[in-house]
């Protein structure tokens, strides 16, 4: 009986844990999230950014001139572009301005060789854009700058003004960025000449002079700010015999020995000849000084031969 | 009357010179800046200021002479680089030349003006009577002082691309502009993402080394930081500081590179290996006897 009775007990107790496990079971599984494989497409549009423009630089600082010619002056920049830097560098387009900071317009300057410089054409510099995931490079351009641009230096007519750079960067849809240098670039003045020809008397008689007959010697601006001249000359000397450089006198127009102005001293003597700066490439300013010469009489007969020293300075 | 005649002749024939000949050797030269200048000297400063000497066309070697044209109590201040007599090489444009005023110690406060005259010494052709020198003046005005004056430019910031494992270093030009020694009080360097959008650093020093006074100078700042950068690009903004203000900032990208062994790298193991294997080398041997 006992044992008939406890069979049956262990049956219903088996019966129920089977029962029991398998609606456990059953409920974790329609409760639990139910994962598929299958294929799934993705897309996505990657849009465009503008480039970046940073660290633009002007080299040399300060700016020298050289005189009667052009300069040549490098700017650079770094570009970055999150699409790649090849799609400023290779699709897009580069070029910066060169201009004094006070010209009208500053970077949006009219183009003038005295004081603005643009279309300047910027490349990679050196291969520094490796394109593909590369995403940022160096530019790099040059400009000639003629001898006759504004000074900003404290000398000049602008002395609180600099020349600075700005470089626009534009990507391969029209997307652009730029930026222009921060560092104070001063350009600065240049005092120069060129002096034409050397004096030549001819032959003089001792106690005459040259009469109306006068040499001529031309000083052409060749730097970029307005000059006077100091004249000096050596005493002219053959052999043991001198000739005082005060025999030769000179004026700024043509004229009789006699009535040349000036007497040329062995001591630099300021004259106010304003020998003004050219502001155009194809043509100059001069200034033009006429010579004579008094042979005392007296004078030993020879060969004289001297110098004379033309100086550039601050002109009016 | 036969002799006077002959006289006059003879002073006509002797006084010849070469017939006047064709126009004779360009001469075109000029300085810049024309001006040596400063108004914030105290006794005992010293400062350089560089002059070029220009030339559209310098086809010849041309000598040059500096004559000083300044008050004799400050003769001695100046002494120029390549010497009062010189001379430019052909083929050179823009040659340089620097200018040294040394205040003395006990030179007098005032106001110092003079002139610095830099003329060529022309060579003479043939036929030539008067030989044409040029020349540019050079305006010189000092004013020696007790006045302190603290001031700088910052003539350039670049951020360097570094090696794999370096901190990240700035570049600046710093030109002091005024008469006693003087450095940006704080540099600062924030780092970014190579998008620039997700800040990863940041660094700062004030450990900055002083400019002496009127001089300019390369300084290189190095900026620890706690997270090591894999090679690639990133954005950084790195910026100067003084008087609490910033005076120059720059935010630009850099890259970190690959590492290279040098010469140190290559040497240290080298060394190694040797040691190592001079040890193997011993044990072996003891052991072999043992």
């Amino acid at each position: 009986m006992k044992s008939a009775f406890g069979s049956v007990v262990r049956s219903y107790i088996l019966a129920s844990l089977i029962v029991g496990a398998f609606l456990g079971i059953s409920l974790a599984v329609l409760e639990s999230p139910q994962v598929l494989a299958d294929a799934a497409s993705t897309a996505v549009d990657v849009g465009n950014a503008a480039p970046t423009v940073a660290n633009v630089a002007i080299t040399p600082n300060p700016i020298v001139l050289t005189e009667n010619t052009s300069t040549t002056i490098t700017i650079t920049a770094d570009i970055t572009d999150a699409n790649g830097c090849g799609d400023v560098f290779t699709s897009g387009t580069l070029s910066a301005v060169l201009y004094r900071t006070g010209v009208s317009g500053t970077s949006s300057c009219s183009n003038n060789a005295l004081n603005c410089y643009r279309n300047i054409t910027m490349a990679d510099a050196g291969g520094t854009c490796t394109g593909g995931a590369d995403t940022s490079g160096t530019a790099s351009g040059t400009i000639k700058v003629w001898y006759f641009a504004d000074a900003t230096d404290a000398s000049s007519t602008f002395p609180s003004e600099w020349w600075a750079a700005y470089v626009l960067a534009t990507d391969e849809s029209a997307a652009t960025g730029n930026a222009t240098s921060s560092a104070t670039v001063e350009l600065n003045s240049l005092y120069a000449l060129d002096v034409t020809a050397s004096i030549n008397y001819g032959a003089v008689p001792a106690n005459t002079d040259t009469g109306s007959t006068n040499q001529v010697a031309t000083t052409t601006n060749t730097g970029n700010y307005n000059i006077d001249i100091e004249f000096s000359g050596t005493n002219m000397a053959s052999g043991g015999d001198t000739l005082l450089a005060s025999q030769q006198k000179y004026g700024t127009s043509s004229a009789a020995y006699a009535s040349l102005t000036h007497t040329l001293s062995t001591s630099p003597t300021a004259r106010n000849i304003n020998v003004g700066r050219t502001t155009t490439s194809t043509s100059q300013t001069a200034s033009t000084t006429y010579w004579g010469i008094a042979v005392p009489g007296g004078q030993p007969t020879g060969s004289y031969t001297g110098s004379n020293t033309f100086t550039a300075i601050f002109g009016d | 009357m036969k002799s006077r005649v002959w006289q006059t002749i003879s002073s006509l024939i002797f006084f010849a010179i070469a017939a006047i000949g064709v126009p004779l050797s360009v001469s075109a030269f000029g300085i810049s800046p024309p001006f040596i200048r400063s108004d914030r000297l105290v006794p005992g400063a010293r400062f350089d200021t560089t002059i070029y000497l220009v030339q559209g066309q310098p086809k010849e070697d041309l000598d040059i002479k500096a004559t000083l044209d300044v008050p004799e109590k400050i003769s001695k201040w100046f002494v120029i680089d390549k010497g009062n007599e010189f001379t430019i090489p052909a083929g050179i444009q823009q040659f340089p030349i620097v200018v040294t005023v040394q205040v003395p110690q006990d030179a007098d406060f005032g106001i110092y003006q003079g002139y610095l005259r830099i003329n060529t010494i022309p060579t003479r052709e043939a036929g030539e009577q008067v030989t044409i020198s040029v020349g540019a003046r050079v305006d010189i005005n000092l004013t020696v002082g007790e006045g302190v004056v603290a001031d700088f430019q910052i003539k350039k910031v670049e951020i360097l691309d570094i090696e794999e494992g370096s901190p990240p270093a700035i570049e600046f030009v710093l030109e002091n502009t005024g008469n006693v020694p003087i450095a940006p009080e704080r540099a600062t360097f924030d780092l970014y993402d190579k998008f620039g959008d997700i800040r990863l650093a940041f660094s700062q020093t004030e450990d900055i080394p002083e400019v002496p006074a009127f001089e300019t100078k390369t300084i290189t700042l190095k900026f620890p930081i706690d997270i090591k950068l894999g090679i690639g690009e990133y954005w950084a903004d790195a910026k100067l500081y003084r008087n609490g203000q910033s005076v120059r900032e720059l935010k630009t990208v850099f890259n970190v590179v690959a590492r290279s062994f040098g010469f140190f790298e290559i040497t240290t193991i080298a060394a190694g290996l040797v040691v190592v294997g001079g040890i193997a080398i011993f044990i072996k041997k003891k052991y072999s006897r043992g």
